[in-house]
């Protein structure tokens, strides 16, 4: 506000990281998770068998459905991808009520483990924060501008950006190795921060940006969304005439030629009537950019009616920053990149949050007695930073614990989810800052890696079985859990040492001052 | 709010608010005016409905997080006050002389 460009810079910097920081490294965290939440779906469920087949569990799921749910007007599954093991199935009825379930590839019928949010439940948290429609989008939206200009402000900030990614001075204590270890994990993942914003944005432009949808189609969005999937247009109305349906292979088979990739999603309109529809729509697999290229059946001679045509550029580029954001193309080792990328962001934001208490601490007239925001910096610091890893790890905790047949149990575990973040945020403002720091990485290096062992003990997924079978995804994530756990206990030994310095080492810093 | 402290004052206060208020909400009307602007003016240069709906709402959320580095970056608060509401002035009357397009 004062002074140069880089002053102005840094106040900026500071307060759009403050302001929007708790919430970022909430959907930070959780969409990290959200990178393996296929994988967490498949923990959360230990009946379903790895590697299944997408065709077989689409035609499965086609014939349950048009016996399961003989009203609706509407039905669609997305078939189990590389990662996937279980279907998602929606309809909606005639008489306007609506349906979901998860199926089982192998029988086309719905899963038999106890229902659960599963990895789902981090997915949506990560952009929708289990707020009503709109406001958790609009926040997660408005959060994620704020961070974009955090970061653009910050690296303006950092004018010697390059040669601070050289250093990192962690000898020099206190807030020098608390800036080199802010710049590091910023300026290492630099492009990636800047572009999970952006794209995170546009994934929600209808929400948050409906401007150019409304300045180019008025009231009639309809219009705006047909002209973005053209293969939507002309859906017939009902004809009332009962149909028996085609067999859904061999539209398969046409549509997979006519698309060039694998069918993983399909939607049906008026199942079981004379004017049925199946609409069969592509993977994502291997390409960057995320269109939903489908091609349209009709459902009772299962002639091919019409086929996506190929996207104009701006819608072409609109797909693949959203394809991007969505990472659907992506094999293991991409996924494992962007999953330490979104710990690096973590990372990021943690360290920026506690950078703002550190270079304030000193200025203190009695840092015994601080001023109220900055106690409410230090205790929000807590809530979020270890709130959100204790919260993630107590879904694992709530999934395998709570009773099978309970009522709403996804809805439990989501009220779990939020009710340990707020229990850590009135844990923090009880303790002293460095105990709460402290114990709550204790806790979440015992929450995160006791989740094997308590899985197996509970008759969920086993480490042992999962190894002896050659389930090497379940066998990662127990272990990546187990790793998490191993960095929540190196940085409670840390932040110890930190809370009671040793004399040798308290010397040492004098020495080094 | 140690700068703020530093600088004391009812001033610089209300220069901050201002600034705050021309980097939140000014820049989302600007950007939105921008995707409205680009939603109508583009089909007049023969690009479809759609895509124009597209580019005007990926242009504005691009410039969104950009916009609060211009107000805070420049020395007087009158300069993004004066320039911002000259663009939202020039995209508001573009985008009402083009209509909404058929």
């Amino acid at each position: 506000m004062n002074g140069g460009l880089r002053a102005s810079m840094s106040w900026l910097h500071t307060w759009t990281g403050l302001i929007s920081g708790w919430l970022v490294f909430a959907i930070f965290a959780t969409g990290t998770a959200t990178v393996f939440r296929h994988e967490i779906e498949a923990w959360a469920r230990p009946s379903l068998s790895a590697n299944p087949d997408p065709a077989a569990g689409l035609q499965r799921a086609y014939d349950h459905l048009l016996t399961a749910a003989p009203q609706a007007t509407l039905f669609g599954v997305q078939a189990p991808s590389r990662q996937e093991r279980d279907m998602q199935a929606y309809w909606s009825n005639l008489d306007g009520t609506y349906g979901q379930a998860e199926l089982d590839p192998a029988t086309g019928a719905p899963v038999a483990d106890p229902p659960t949010g599963g990895g789902e439940m981090f997915y949506r948290f990560h952009f929708e924060l289990m707020a009503p429609y709109p406001y958790g989008r609009l926040a997660a939206c408005l959060a994620a501008a704020f961070f974009a200009s955090a970061v653009v402000s910050g690296v303006i900030t950092h004018k010697r950006i390059f040669s601070d990614f050289f250093t990192f001075r962690p000898e020099k204590g206190g807030q020098r190795a608390w800036l080199d270890g802010h710049n590091v994990l910023g300026v290492l993942a630099l492009p990636f921060h800047l572009f999970i914003a952006l794209t995170g944005i546009i994934t929600l432009a209808t929400t948050f940006m409906p401007f150019g949808m409304v300045g180019g189609y008025g009231k009639d969005l309809a219009a705006f969304y047909a002209d973005s999937a053209p293969e939507t247009r002309g859906m017939p109305e009902r004809a009332g005439k009962p149909a028996v349906m085609a067999p859904l292979g061999p539209m398969i088979s046409t549509a997979e030629r006519q698309l060039g990739g694998q069918v993983l999603r399909l939607t049906v309109n008026n199942p079981g009537d004379a004017s049925a529809r199946v609409t069969l729509h592509r993977d994502n697999e291997g390409r960057l950019s995320r269109p939903a290229v489908a091609a349209v059946f009709d459902g009772v001679t299962g002639k091919l009616l019409t086929a996506s045509p190929p996207p104009g550029p701006a819608m072409a580029t609109n797909d693949l920053l959203y394809g991007l954001h969505m990472a659907e193309f992506a094999g293991p080792a991409l996924r494992w990149l962007y999953f330490f990328a979104g710990l690096s962001g973590c990372g990021l934001i943690a360290s920026g949050l506690v950078l703002w208490t550190v270079s304030r601490r000193r200025k203190l007239p009695d840092p015994a007695k601080p001023y109220f925001g900055f106690r409410l910096v230090e205790v929000m610091n807590v809530g979020a930073v270890m709130g959100l890893p204790l919260a993630i790890a107590g879904f694992f905790w709530a999934d395998r614990l709570l009773p099978a047949d309970l009522a709403e149990r996804p809805a439990v575990e989501g009220r779990i989810f939020l009710a340990t973040i707020a229990a850590t945020i009135v844990y923090s403002a009880l303790r002293p800052q460095k105990r709460a720091w402290t114990e709550a990485a204790w806790l979440a290096a015992f929450a995160f890696a006791a989740i094997p062992l308590l899985s197996a003990a509970t008759g969920g997924r086993n480490l042992a079985a999962s190894a002896a079978a050659g389930d090497w995804a379940m066998v990662a994530l127990d272990l990546t859990l187990v790793a998490l756990g191993g960095g929540f206990l190196f940085m409670a030994r840390r932040a110890g040492r930190v809370a009671a310095p040793t004399p040798r080492r308290a010397a040492r810093t004098a020495a080094a001052e | 709010m140690a700068a703020a402290s530093a600088k004391a004052g009812a001033a610089y206060r209300f220069a901050v608010a201002w600034r705050a208020i021309l980097a939140v909400g000014a820049n989302y009307v600007l950007c939105a005016l921008a995707a409205t602007a680009l939603a109508r003016l583009l089909p007049l240069a023969g690009m479809s409905r759609v895509e124009a709906a597209v580019t005007g709402t990926l242009v504005a959320i691009i410039a969104m997080p950009v916009l609060p580095v211009f107000v805070f970056a420049a020395r007087s608060a009158w300069k993004p006050t004066l320039v911002m509401a000259a663009c939202a002035a020039l995209l508001w009357a573009a985008a009402r002389l083009a209509g909404a397009p058929a």
